[in-house]
């Protein structure tokens, strides 16, 4: 009995003892970086060169990107996303396209993440005629 | 002989004599301690210490930044050009405890003078570990090597802490850090073109103890 009167005198007087208060020395050091700028180039201007019975259409720059290709036709728009970063696409004209002679415009832009895309799209036009025999770009 | 001449020739007897005696030793005593004066010879001995010169907490960066009490290192290689959604790049930053008192240090981040994003576009996290940047291919997402600090956080308006429990930094000891900055996938278009710094502050404080 007289052993725990004595710890609980103990654990009072420390409870009630005040605190030391120490002063501390401290430092702040600032770090200011340099600039984070987030641009998207558009493709450069884009070359087409037959290859088969299809057209490659490629452009040199910006390199390791993602491309969105929209092939405008008279029959509507096709749009394809390049899953690589390929600077090229071969497109081949239909069947039908190349009996009765098409002409097709091509519009390449940047694209990346999920919403950006390059401010302007390089174009470029080919047709297509005589049952895919000609081929021009 | 009567009586009474026999007594004035005998005088006094002892048990008389005692208060006489008394009053002459306290007179006495009372003139030896109250009239006399003492010389003392006596003697300065001075010390002249050397200077006390209080100690100082500096953290230091990299190798001679943010050296002396609240000093600015501008460290402009912690920057990325034409950064694109999903990508995040990795730097390396090292903090040094120039001083020789153990100390604990945290961090904050915020928008610095230059800022043209939204605010869910960049974002920052801060490793204790080095940069993995061998990822320099579209879209480059490059890593910190060891374990996070803090949660991964849109890079705010005013200082928030990216350090979730101050760090230790024993005296003269240095701790490599990793700082990831990216911007996000789904960051607006209106983003592209957009320019920012970044100003992060690491405030070290002396540990008790």
């Amino acid at each position: 009995m007289a052993a725990a009167v004595a710890v609980a005198v103990l654990l009072l007087g420390l409870l009630l003892t005040p605190g030391r208060t120490w002063a501390l020395f401290s430092d702040t050091a600032t770090v200011s970086t340099g600039s984070f700028s987030g641009t998207l180039a558009s493709p450069a201007t884009l070359t087409c060169q037959t290859e088969g019975s299809g057209v490659r259409i490629g452009w040199a720059t910006p390199t390791n990107r993602q491309f969105r290709v929209r092939v405008l036709g008279s029959t509507g728009t096709q749009v394809y996303a390049t899953t690589t970063t390929d600077n090229s696409i071969l497109l081949t004209p239909s069947l039908l396209s190349a009996v009765l002679g098409a002409r097709y415009t091509i519009e390449v832009r940047t694209i990346a993440g999920t919403a950006w895309q390059s401010p302007q799209a390089s174009s470029r036009s080919f047709g297509v005629a005589l049952l895919g025999l000609w081929l021009v770009c | 002989m009567s009586p009474a001449a026999r007594r004035a020739v005998d005088g006094p007897r002892p048990s008389q004599l005692w208060k006489p005696v008394l009053a002459l030793a306290l007179a006495v005593l009372l003139g030896m301690t109250g009239y006399t004066s003492w010389a003392y010879w006596q003697d300065t001995a001075e010390v002249r210490t050397g200077s006390f010169t209080a100690g100082g907490l500096d953290l230091q960066l990299d190798t001679g930044g943010a050296v002396g009490l609240g000093t600015e290192y501008p460290k402009t290689s912690i920057a990325a050009d034409d950064l694109l959604p999903g990508e995040t790049l990795a730097h390396s930053l090292t903090v040094h405890n120039v001083s020789s008192a153990a100390a604990t240090y945290g961090a904050t981040v915020q928008r610095g003078s230059t800022w043209g994003y939204d605010g869910s576009s960049i974002t920052f996290r801060l490793f204790a570990g080095s940069p993995d940047t061998s990822d320099t291919s579209y879209p480059r997402q490059q890593t910190c090597s060891g374990s996070p600090l803090g949660a991964q956080t849109f890079v705010p308006a005013s200082a928030t802490s990216v350090i979730g429990t101050p760090r230790a930094l024993a005296p003269g000891g240095s701790e490599a850090l990793c700082v990831l900055v990216g911007l996000d996938a789904a960051s607006a278009d209106v983003n592209q073109g957009a320019q920012g710094t970044l100003t992060l502050v690491l405030t070290a404080t002396q540990a008790v103890g």
